[in-house]
């Protein structure tokens, strides 16, 4: 996951005919919202500033802001339903906000008024119009102005496709608008609609007057507001003003204290506080009217352009207890962990840009003077772990014990953080270390316990170190269970001991909570075990493992219809057409087993020998990867990984059964047509064993368009050749099969 | 009165002897910012050498991980200016749409792709009689791509062409050749942005790999070269940000940074600087193509194709790209590529 443009650039970014695709993120598709690292936001810093929390790419959570038209939907309607009164339906306030068109507002306002005696059709159940209150008049009154606003201050961004409705109409004369506007504003004796009447009117200034008037309306009237949301909407729109004047000292401090005094705007202050040169930064902070609001902009600083390290020093020497030093803490770990490699988990000490940043928690943390002291020392103990320094990370976690404050995500950290460090530090995993950790594993590892602290990545990472242990030690049962490994199922021993370790009654705790642990069933143990011997021709075995394993299972790999009759041989193989051709019987694997064993039973008896032993052949032909019944073999076992390679259990191509039966029914074949066909079946098969050798397991010869095998003659092309050229049946493969055609012609 | 014609024709004659020479070959400009309006000096290029077409980025395509189908990203606002010019529009559709858009609903895109640069063009009243696609699309994409240009042939019956960049043409059995009615040939971003001491929008050497296979590319071709710069911010090591359209001189007359060499700055202390933010350590890269390069190229070109290709695409118009060549450069590059 590579990126090379800063997330704040992305936000911006067009395209470039010069950058072209693919170096923004070198995989897409692959979206990491980084709740895989351990170090929790959500526990340590304000949910506020959740956006924030540490993400590879855009914002946590919900990656790109595309509220610009709707952020303040929920908002409007309880701070209109407030002034109304608590009785008025939130519905119709939806309605009458989000959906009704500027005309109906007018009807409706009309009507209220007294001036109509009709109101719009979809209006005319609304409790709200019918009382006629003041406070009605006054709410429609404001929204028909409010609604034609919508013209230059909507994006409109559903209809993306749509280029005319995001136009914002350049020739819109906003003079009449913002004289009833002014005139509504004057005129409200109520704080909450004069207040609103000044929103709307900046805003309209800053879309259709000069910048420097939308200023001075803001400046000359905001000390009279109170501080809520729609000041810092308000407040906003000045910013960008000065923004368009190129007043980015000005415009920066604006959008600061909306950053701060706004949770809805947090985002919208992200992607317009841009300084252009150390000297507007510098002049912003000389703006400030205490150390507050120099540490909000620190903390923008840290966030936004991802210099935390710088942004903690700077608030730490303002204010050693501000809580803005939280968040930038949890993105100063968050970004150290993301650069570990995900299953080492290992920092080799030798990055000086961390170390400097390790250095700078450490030196905090041991001063005690943040408000939440035992975060830092957690992130120190933390860090430690990734050093493999065990004991100074317990020493880190006993000091952070003693300052643990009362939040409940804070103690879970703090949990989850001593148990790996128990895991890491033990130098094996016995009894004495089982029981020890057993309390705390059964708690993080059962997904009905609620938690705040994040657990995927420490999970994984627990359950990756207890697997290698148990390898180191030879129990392999413990480690399979732990972490899954296609290896393991190679030999059938082992899988017979996992049985018996699933089955094995009266399980001590531990043991319990490892076969809890196990990633497959015992069904899909035996569905594997019972595919394996169909490829040694044991089909007694195998219809007794899986009419075990369907027993055991509800709906699962083992109750797959297969799509093709498995009993049809071709000349060419074409999966598709076996799946697409009608079918009288449809066979799953169960079934396809017995019938098996049917024909095999009337070979043993005499019966039929060349037929049976060739549908067999067939049978077993199409079980293979070669066949068109691949699903018979597809089960949860061939779905696991290995860490060692990724197709330790490769699909099966084992030709030999096939090979036994074409080969008995030529023994059998009574005619040349009949032969013909045996041998071209054979000559099918001995092409199968050199790809299967050649290519499917020869991993330098894959995907390697200069090791591709030469045209090769098998040995039943040449006897088709010299003894079967008279036949139908040659002359239908000559037709069919153009490796074949090409090889008469030699 | 009559003896005086001598000398007069001598003199019309050596008048028209001083004036351009045709160049055979035309030339033109890609238009690559959001809104479109030309200063006096892009105006005063576009007169100079006669430049009749502009190929201006409409808007982009996205199908961003988050959205339920593909989206128009920034499309782009004209003014009446366009007017004056021949206008082919180009729209760059970033290679992950074609990943996840599925076969069924290429149609819908190439309706929504006609029916916003149709308005477009309204908001102007321009008409426009050729489209270009710029994708770099890979093996896992081109047959949606390719399908995507059959459709929009079939809706709009109108010329296509599309860019091709050089992996394209020497892959081209595994990249394929796209449906189209010819191509511009992207000669740059050749080098990976590493900030090596290779030079990620134009190398000779690396170039060099690709020559050879422009001459049997089965499409007539257009070659789009490279005027822009870019810096390379980079820490520890790795590339973390491209600054365009960025002027470097400003960094040698700032003491938060020094100069390691000709193309290379340190920053010494954190510090904004043209809008973009700098930590200590990191180091800035600038890139751009000098005249030689450029006139290499042109030899490169008319030599792997004998003479056979058509207009010459500078990337893009923009002044601050073209004031850091001599005025006389367009005119050097078309009579080296005559």
């Amino acid at each position: 996951m590579k990126r090379i443009l800063s997330k704040k650039y992305l936000l911006t970014l067009t395209s470039s005919l010069a950058v072209g695709t693919g170096i923004i993120l070198a995989c897409a598709g692959d979206w990491d919202d980084g709740s895989r690292l351990n170090f929790t936001p959500d526990v340590f810093a304000d949910r506020s500033y959740s956006p924030f929390f540490y993400a590879p790419e855009s914002f946590y959570g919900f990656g790109y802001d595309n509220k610009h038209d709707t952020r303040f939907n929920e908002s409007n309607v309880t701070d209109w339903a407030t002034y109304l009164g608590s009785s008025t339906p939130r519905t119709e306030l939806e309605y009458l906000l989000q959906k009704a068109t500027e005309g109906s507002i007018d009807s409706a306002a009309g009507y209220a008024a007294g001036k109509l005696k009709i109101l719009p059709g979809s209006m005319q159940s609304f409790q709200l119009l019918n009382k006629g209150e003041k406070k009605t008049i006054a709410f429609l009154t404001y929204l028909s102005l409010a609604k034609k606003t919508e013209v230059f201050a909507v994006n409109n961004l559903e209809y993306e496709w749509d280029y005319d409705s995001k136009k914002k109409n350049p020739y819109y004369n906003a003079k009449p608008l913002n004289s009833k506007l002014q005139q509504e504003y004057t005129q409200a004796k109520d704080p909450f609609l004069k207040q609103r009447y000044w929103f709307q009117l900046e805003r309209s200034y800053f879309f259709n007057d000069s910048a420097q008037k939308a200023i001075s309306f803001f400046e000359s009237n905001e000390k009279v507001f109170p501080k809520n949301e729609l000041y810092y909407r308000t407040m906003a729109y000045a910013a960008g003003a000065y923004y368009k004047l190129k007043n980015y000292t000005k415009a920066n401090y604006y959008y600061s204290k909306v950053y701060d005094g706004s949770n809805a705007l947090k985002t919208v202050a992200h992607y317009s506080f841009h300084p252009q040169e150390e000297a507007d930064w510098k002049a912003t902070l000389a703006l400030c009217a205490n150390n507050e609001e120099k540490i909000t902009l620190w903390q923008m600083l840290g966030v936004f352009y991802e210099d935390e390290y710088r942004s903690i020093q700077e608030i730490y020497a303002l204010n050693p207890r501000s809580e803005k030093l939280n968040l930038l803490l949890t993105r100063a770990v968050n970004q150290i962990e993301e650069t570990l490699n995900l299953n080492s988990h290992k920092y080799d000490g030798s990055d000086t840009s961390k170390n400097k940043v390790i250095a700078l928690i450490n030196r905090i943390a041991q001063a005690n003077n943040t408000n939440r002291p035992a975060m830092w020392h957690m992130a120190t103990g933390y860090l430690y772990m990734h050093n493999e320094k065990y004991q100074q990370a317990a020493a880190c976690y006993a000091q952070a014990e003693k300052r643990l404050s009362k939040e409940q995500g804070e103690k879970e950290q703090l949990r989850v953080f001593k148990l790996i460090n128990t895991i890491s530090s033990a130098p094996k995993a016995d009894a004495k270390l089982e029981k020890a950790i057993l309390p705390d594993l059964e708690w993080l590892l059962d997904d009905h316990i609620k938690k705040e602290v994040r657990t995927q990545g420490a999970t994984d990472w627990i359950k990756g170190s207890l697997a290698k242990m148990y390898n180191n030690q030879n129990e392999s049962i413990k480690a399979i269970c732990f972490e899954n490994d296609c290896v393991y199922y190679t030999n059938d021993k082992n899988i017979e001991a996992l049985k018996s370790f699933l089955n094995k009654p009266n399980k001590t705790p531990y043991e319990l909570l490892v076969s809890k642990q196990y990633a497959l069933k015992m069904e899909d143990l035996l569905e594997y075990q019972a595919i394996q011997v169909t490829y040694t021709n044991n089909l007694n075995e195998a219809i007794s493992k899986m009419e075990e394993a369907v027993s055991k299972a509800g709906t699962g790999t083992v109750n797959i219809e297969l799509q093709g009759n498995p009993f049809n041989g071709r000349l060419q193989d074409c999966h598709d057409c076996d799946h697409e051709a009608p079918q009288k019987i449809k066979y799953n694997k169960l079934s396809l087993l017995k019938k098996m064993k049917d024909m095999q039973d009337k070979i043993k008896a005499g019966t039929d020998v060349y037929t049976n032993a060739m549908l067999l052949a067939n049978a077993f032909y199409n079980i293979t990867w070669y066949g068109n019944a691949r699903a018979f073999y597809d089960c949860n076992v061939y779905q696991c990984y290995s860490s060692d390679a990724p197709h330790v259990v490769s699909p099966p191509g084992n030709m030999q059964p096939a090979i036994k039966y074409y080969t008995l029914a030529l023994s059998v074949a009574k005619t040349d047509e009949q032969k013909a066909k045996c041998h071209f079946m054979l000559a099918k098969c001995e092409r199968n064993e050199y790809y299967d050798g050649k290519v499917v397991n020869n991993k330098d010869s894959m995907y390697s368009p200069d090791n591709r095998p030469d045209f090769l003659a098998w040995e039943g092309f040449k006897t088709l050749k010299t003894k079967y050229s008279n036949t139908q049946f040659y002359k239908e493969a000559i037709k069919e099969c153009g490796y074949f055609r090409t090889y008469t012609r030699k | 009165m009559k003896k005086y014609w001598g000398p007069l024709l001598f003199f019309v004659l050596l008048l028209a002897a001083c004036q351009q020479p045709v160049h055979k070959r035309p030339v033109s400009f890609y238009f690559w910012k959001t809104q479109f309006a030309l200063n006096r000096f892009e105006q005063n290029v576009l007169r100079e050498h006669a430049v009749d077409t502009l190929y201006v980025r409409y808007f982009d395509i996205d199908y961003k991980p988050e959205a339920t189908q593909p989206t128009p990203v920034s499309p782009i606002r004209l003014d009446s200016s366009i007017t004056h010019y021949k206008v082919v529009p180009v729209i760059f559709i970033k290679n992950r749409t074609f990943d996840r858009l599925q076969a069924a609903d290429i149609p819908t895109l190439a309706a929504n792709v006609l029916h916003l640069i149709d308005q477009i063009n309204k908001s102007q009243h321009l008409t426009t009689r050729e489209i270009q696609f710029d994708c770099d699309w890979t093996e896992t994409t081109r047959d949606h791509f390719f399908q995507f240009i059959r459709e929009y042939q079939s809706i709009s019956k109108q010329k296509i062409s599309s860019t091709i960049r050089l992996h394209q043409v020497k892959y081209k059995e595994r990249m394929g050749i796209p449906p189209v009615d010819h191509g511009v040939l992207m000669y740059y971003n050749i080098g990976a942005i590493n900030g090596d001491n290779t030079n990620s929008i134009y190398e000779r050497s690396v170039a060099n790999r690709y020559n050879s296979y422009i001459r049997s590319y089965p499409l007539s071709l257009d070659v789009a070269l490279p005027v822009f710069s870019w810096g390379l911010q980079m820490r520890n090591g790795q590339v973390i940000d491209l600054l365009n359209k960025i002027n470097f001189t400003q960094f040698e007359n700032d003491s938060n940074f020094t100069i390691l060499t000709s193309n290379r700055y340190q920053v010494k202390h954190a510090c904004f600087k043209a809008g973009y933010y700098f930590q200590p350590g990191d180091e800035i890269k600038n890139e751009h193509v000098p005249a030689d390069d450029l006139l290499e190229i042109t030899t490169q070109i008319n030599k792997n194709t004998n003479h056979r290709i058509g207009k010459l695409i500078f990337y893009d118009l923009d002044s601050t790209n073209l004031i850091q060549y001599e005025t006389d450069i367009i005119k050097k590059v078309l009579t080296n590529a005559d």
